[in-house]
C-alpha cells in the first residue's frame, strides 16, 4: 500500500525577509521534499503568520507545529539548561563549536537537555562572530561604561549589568529614535549587514567588536513524538537536510558579512571600529565567569554542559592558535 | 477560496450590529470549524475529527494575544486616550481648540484646521492609529459638534488627521517597510516628512474650500461672553492656547531631548495633563478615576477589535487565504509604469480588506525584487506604499480608524456619517499619492536608484 | 428576580472596571517612573520595565469585560440603530450565544496548555533581573475570557430584561453613549 504523504509545519522565529536565516529553512524544506520524492513536505510559517516569534518552543512542544527554526538561548527563561547551545560570551568560534557539537559530546548533551521537553534540537546555521554593538561615545575605561544606558538582551546584558550598565528594554520599532535622541547610549543588534539596514551607524558611530556572541548557532527544534512517527528513511532525510542546510547557511552568512563589511569599509568611512580596552574585557570575563558559576551552582546538567564546553574550548583553542591564529598573525 | 468567502460573510455579519470585535471572532470560529471539517474529510476522517481540528486552531490564540500584550508600543493607546480624556474633562482641549478656531477669526473651518494641526503634532509622537484617532475623537469631536460642524466634515477630519501618525514619523508602517525593503528606517523617516506634511497642507486646503463654499459645514467661532476689545479677546485666546500647547510640546520635547521613547512620551503627556488640570483647579481624584474608567472602556474597545481581527487573520492565513493573494501579485507586469500603477492599485484594493501588516509582509516582499530589477529607488517606492497603506485605515468597510472613531462618538454620529466623511479625505490621499508618483522631486525624493 | 440577577452581574463588572482603572493609572505612573529613573538617575530595573506591559496586559484583558457591560464595544449601526429595542435585544442575546460565548470558550480552553507549559517549566523572564512567575500573567488570558463568558451571561440577562420591557434602556447606557 502507498504510504500516506507526510505534511509538516515549521514555525520560524524570524520574519519572512530575514535572510539568510529564512534561506536555511527554505533550503532544508526543499531538500526534504526532493529527497523524499515529494512524500515528505514541510510548510514554513514565518513570524508574521503565527505572530509568536518567541512562542515557537511552546508550539512545538505542544505539537501545534512539528518543527521550528529559532535559537536555543531564547529559552533561558524557560529552562536555563538550554542557554549554552547557541553561543556563550568568550566561548568557542564557529568551527570549534561545530567540532564540539558533532565530536565533542555537544549533540548528546543537547539531546539530554531537550529530553524533558520531549523535543529534539539540531544545529540550524551559524551567524559567526556578532559585533559588540553601537555606541554614541567611545569607551576608554571601565568608568565610561558605568551608568551607560544600553539595549542588550539576555545573558550578555546580565554580564554588562554587573559592570554597572543600565540595561534597558526598548521595542525594536523604537530603537532608532531612542538611540538617535540619546534615550539610550548604545545598543547591540546583530551584525554588520543587518545593523547597517537599521541605520545605526548614522547616529552612533562607534562600532565595537564582539565578545558576547562569538558563534551564534541557530536551531531546528523538532517535536520528538512526531519525529518518532517518521519512517527511518524520512528521519534520515530530515537529519541530512537540516545538517546540510545549516552548513549552507553558515557559508552564506559568511559571504553576506564579507560583502557587508566590504561595503561598510568603502561606503561608510565614518564608522569607527573599536575594540574594548583590556581593562573592560577583563572585567567582562570576570563577571561572566562569576555569573556562570553562580548559575550552575544548583544546576548539575548546566554545569555538565558548561564544563564540557570549557574543556573542549581549551583543547580546540590550542589548535586554533597554532593554525588559524598564527597563520593570520604571520601573514597580516 | 474559504478566505474570500470569509470577508463577505464578515461584511454581512457586521451589519447585524453586534459588536465588531466579537463579530470578527465569531466569523473566525465558524470558518475555523469549516476549514477543520473540510480538511478532515479530505483525509477520510470524520466530521467530529474535523471539528476538533478546527477548535485546536484556537490554541494558537493565546500566543497571538500574548504578542499583543508584550508589544510595548501599543501602550501608547491607553496612555494617549487617558491624556485626551483628562484634557477633555478639564475642558482644556475645548479651550485650546476654541481659541485656535477663534484666532482664525471670521475664517470658517478654523476648528477643523486646528484639529488637523493637533493631529499632526500627535502623529509626531506615536505611530499607533488606535491611539491617535481615539485621542483626537475624544478631544475634538465634541467641540466640533458643539459648534454645529457638519458631522461628515468633523468625523472625516478626525479620522484623517488621526491616521497621519502612520506617515509622519515615528510610524509602524515605515518601520515594517524598512524591514521588508531592507533600507534604513532612518532614511524612510526622513523621506516621509514632506509627503506627510503635504497631506496636512492638503487637508487644510480642503477644509478651507469646503468652509468657503458651504456656510453651514464649518461655522466660524465666536466665543460667547468674551468681553473687551478685539485685541483683548485675541490675547485671551492666546493665553488659553499656550498651556495645552506646552503640554503637546512637552510630549514631543521629551522624545527629542532623549528623555523618553515615543511610547513613554504618552505617559509624560498623561501626567502632564493631570498637572495642567491641577493648575487650572480642575484636578480631583474623582476626575482622574472617571478618566481612567473611561480610558479602560475605550482601550478595551480598541483591543477587542485587535483581538477579534487577529483571530480573523489567523483563520484567513491558516486556510490559505494569503496564498490566493500572493498568486495574484506574482502576475504583475515587469515594465516600470505598468508595474507601479498596478501594484499601487492592488495594494489599495487589498487595503479595503487586509490589514497593513499582512500587506507589508505578504505582498510587498513579492514587489521588492521586481522593483529592484526595474531600478526603482526602494526609499521612494516604500514611501509610495506607506502613503497607500495609511489610506487603508480609512477605507470602508474594514478601516480600523472608522471603527475606533465610531467607538468614541456620541450616538447621533452614525456609521454612515463617518463612512461618507472620510471619502473626500481618501480622495485627497489618492491625489497626493499620484503627485508623489509622478513628481517625486517635489518631495525631495529620487525615483531611481 | 431577573433584575436582581442583572444587578449582581453589573456589580461584578463594575468592580472589574474600577480595579482596571486603578491598574491603568498604575501603569502610567510605572512608565513615568521608569523614564525619570533612567534619565535623571541613570538606573533602571528590567523588572519595573516589564511591569509596564504586565499592567498594560491586565488593562486590556480585564477591560474587555467591563466594556461589554458598559456597551462600549463599537457596533456598525447602519441597520441596528433603526431597530426597535426588542429587536436589538434579540440581536444581543443571539449574538452573545452564537458570537461571543463560543469564541471566548475556544480561546479560554485553548489557552490552558499554554499556561500550564509556563507553570510547569517555571518560566521567568529571559532578561537580567526580569520578572519571574510568567504563568501568572499568561493565566490572565484564559481567566479574562472565562470572565467574558461570565459577563456575557449578565449581558444576556440584561437584554432579556430589555426584551421584557422591564426597564428603560436609557438608564443602562445601551445606546453606547459617552457621558
Ligand atoms: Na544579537
Ligand atoms: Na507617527
Amino acid at each position: 500500500a502507498a504510504e500516506k504523504k507526510v505534511k509538516w509545519k515549521l514555525a520560524m522565529t524570524w520574519g519572512p525577509t530575514l535572510t539568510p536565516f529564512t534561506t536555511a529553512v527554505e533550503n532544508m524544506a526543499k531538500m526534504v521534499e526532493t529527497m523524499s520524492g515529494g512524500d515528505f513536505v514541510i510548510r514554513i510559517d514565518a513570524a508574521n503568520k503565527h505572530k509568536a516569534p518567541f512562542g515557537v518552543l511552546d508550539m512545538v512542544k505542544l505539537g501545534q507545529y512539528e518543527m521550528a527554526h529559532s535559537a536555543s538561548y531564547y529559552w533561558k527563561g524557560k529552562d536555563v539548561n538550554l542557554l549554552p547551545f547557541s553561543t556563550m560570551p568568550f566561548g568557542m568560534t564557529a568551527p570549534e563549536q561545530y567540532a564540539w557539537f558533532y565530536h565533542g559530546g555537544g549533540m548528546e548533551l543537547m539531546e539530554k537537555a531537550y529530553a524533558p521537553h520531549n523535543m529534539l534540537s539540531f544545529p540550524g546555521g551559524n551567524t559567526g562572530n556578532q559585533m559588540g554593538g553601537w555606541f554614541r561615545k567611545e569607551i576608554k575605561s571601565l568608568d565610561d561604561l558605568k551608568g551607560l544606558k544600553m539595549r542588550i538582551p539576555g545573558f550578555a546584558g546580565e554580564v554588562l549589568a554587573k559592570l554597572g550598565l543600565t540595561v534597558t528594554n526598548i521595542a525594536p520599532g523604537e530603537l532608532y529614535t531612542s538611540l538617535e535622541r540619546g534615550t539610550i547610549d548604545a545598543l547591540e543588534w546583530v551584525g554588520p549587514g543587518m545593523d547597517i539596514k537599521m541605520g545605526f551607524h548614522k547616529i552612533a558611530p562607534y562600532y565595537y567588536t564582539g565578545w558576547h556572541e562569538p558563534a551564534t548557532e541557530l536551531q531546528f527544534l523538532v517535536n520528538k513524538k512526531e519525529f518518532d512517527k517518521l519512517s527511518d528513511k524520512n528521519k534520515e532525510i530530515l537529519r541530512v537536510a537540516m545538517r546540510l542546510a545549516s552548513y549552507d547557511m553558515y557559508i552564506e552568512n559568511y559571504h553576506m558579512s564579507t560583502d557587508a563589511w566590504a561595503s561598510i569599509a568603502t561606503e561608510y568611512p565614518n564608522i569607527k571600529i573599536k575594540t574594548f580596552p583590556k581593562e573592560v574585557l577583563d572585567a567582562m570575563k570576570k563577571a561572566n565567569d562569576e555569573l556562570l558559576a553562580d548559575m550552575a551552582k544548583d544546576q548539575p546538567l548546566l554545569k555538565e554542559i558548561l564544563d564540557s564546553q570549557k574543556a573542549y574550548l581549551t583543547k580546540s583553542r590550542a589548535w586554533t592558535e597554532m593554525s588559524d591564529y598564527l597563520y593570520l598573525k604571520d601573514n597580516l | 477560496m474559504i478566505g474570500i468567502i470569509m470577508f463577505f460573510v464578515a461584511l454581512v455579519a457586521l451589519l447585524f450590529g453586534f459588536p465588531v470585535a466579537f463579530t470578527f471572532g465569531a466569523v473566525s470560529v465558524v470558518f475555523g470549524l469549516i476549514a477543520g471539517i473540510v480538511e478532515a474529510l479530505s483525509y477520510d476522517q470524520s466530521v467530529m475529527e474535523g471539528i476538533i481540528e478546527g477548535i485546536n486552531m484556537f490554541a494558537f490564540m493565546p500566543h497571538r494575544i500574548y504578542s499583543i500584550m508584550n508589544n510595548t508600543i501599543l501602550m501608547a493607546v491607553p496612555l494617549f486616550i487617558f491624556m485626551g480624556i483628562v484634557l477633555q474633562k478639564s475642558r482644556l482641549a475645548e479651550k485650546l481648540l476654541e481659541s485656535m478656531g477663534f484666532l482664525f477669526g471670521e475664517l470658517r473651518g478654523g476648528l477643523a484646521i486646528s484639529t488637523v494641526l493637533v493631529g499632526a503634532l500627535l502623529a509626531a509622537s506615536t505611530g499607533v492609529v488606535g491611539a491617535s484617532v481615539v485621542a483626537m475623537g475624544v478631544i475634538s469631536l465634541p467641540v466640533m459638534l458643539k459648534y454645529n460642524y457638519s458631522r461628515r466634515l468633523a468625523t472625516g477630519t478626525i479620522c484623517a488627521s488621526g491616521t497621519l501618525g502612520q506617515i509622519i514619523p515615528p510610524s509602524i508602517v515605515l518601520i515594517i517597510l524598512g524591514d521588508v525593503f531592507q533600507v534604513p528606517v532612518g532614511d524612510l523617516f526622513e523621506a516621509a516628512v514632506w509627503p506627510g506634511l503635504s497631506l496636512v497642507g492638503a487637508y487644510i486646503l480642503y477644509i478651507l474650500i469646503v468652509a468657503f463654499f458651504n456656510k453651514d459645514a464649518a461655522p466660524a467661532i465666536q466665543i460667547e461672553g468674551s468681553a473687551g476689545t478685539k485685541g483683548r479677546q485675541v490675547f485671551n485666546a492666546l493665553k488659553a492656547i499656550v498651556p495645552p500647547l506646552v503640554l503637546i510640546i512637552l510630549v514631543l520635547g521629551s522624545i527629542f531631548a532623549g528623555v523618553a521613547t515615543p511610547t513613554e512620551s504618552a505617559a509624560v503627556g498623561g501626567i502632564g495633563a493631570m498637572g495642567l488640570a491641577w493648575m487650572y483647579k480642575e484636578f480631583s481624584f474623582k476626575m482622574v478615576h472617571e478618566a481612567a474608567l473611561e480610558t479602560v472602556k475605550i482601550t478595551a474597545m480598541v483591543f477587542g477589535i485587535l483581538i477579534g481581527a487577529t483571530a480573523f487573520s489567523m483563520v484567513f492565513t491558516y486556510t490559505g487565504g494569503d496564498a490566493i493573494v500572493e498568486e495574484f501579485m506574482m502576475g504583475l507586469p515587469g515594465e516600470k509604469w505598468g508595474f507601479i500603477i498596478l501594484s499601487m492599485l492592488a495594494i489599495m484594493v487589498l487595503g479595503f480588506f487586509i490589514d497593513f501588516i499582512e500587506i507589508s509582509y505578504i505582498i510587498v516582499p513579492i514587489l521588492v525584487p521586481i522593483a529592484e530589477a526595474i531600478g526603482i529607488n526602494p526609499v521612494w517606492f516604500a514611501i509610495l506604499i506607506a502613503m497607500n497603506l495609511q489610506t487603508s485605515f480609512l477605507t470602508p468597510p474594514f478601516g480600523f480608524s472608522l471603527f475606533y472613531l465610531k467607538g468614541v462618538a456620541p450616538p447621533e454620529v452614525k456609521t454612515t456619517h463617518i463612512y461618507k466623511g472620510v471619502i473626500p479625505f481618501i480622495s485627497i490621499q489618492v491625489i497626493i499619492l499620484i503627485i508623489l508618483t509622478v513628481f517625486p522631486e517635489f518631495f525631495g525624493l529620487n525615483p531611481l536608484l | 428576580m431577573l433584575l436582581k440577577i442583572e444587578n449582581f452581574f453589573n456589580k461584578v463588572a463594575d468592580f472589574i472596571g474600577h480595579l482596571t482603572a486603578v491598574l491603568m493609572v498604575l501603569m502610567m505612573l510605572n512608565v513615568f517612573y521608569d523614564v525619570i529613573m533612567r534619565y535623571f538617575f541613570n538606573t533602571g530595573s528590567i523588572a519595573m520595565q516589564e511591569m509596564e506591559w504586565h499592567l498594560f496586559s491586565l488593562v486590556i484583558l480585564l477591560g474587555v469585560s467591563y466594556s461589554l457591560k458598559e456597551d462600549g464595544h463599537v457596533r456598525v449601526d447602519v441597520i441596528y440603530d433603526r431597530l426597535h429595542v426588542k429587536k436589538k435585544a434579540i440581536i444581543n442575546i443571539v449574538g452573545a450565544f452564537v458570537f461571543l460565548i463560543p469564541f471566548s470558550i475556544f480561546i479560554g480552553t485553548g489557552s490552558f496548555d499554554f499556561v500550564m507549559e509556563a507553570y510547569t517549566s517555571h518560566e521567568i523572564s529571559g532578561d537580567p533581573g526580569g520578572l519571574t512567575h510568567r504563568w501568572i500573567i499568561k493565566a490572565f488570558i484564559p481567566a479574562s475570557f472565562y470572565l467574558l463568558v461570565f459577563t456575557s451571561i449578565g449581558f444576556i440577562v440584561k437584554n432579556i430584561n430589555l426584551y421584557r420591557g422591564a426597564h428603560n434602556p436609557h438608564q443602562h447606557n445601551l445606546e453606547g453613549e459617552h457621558k
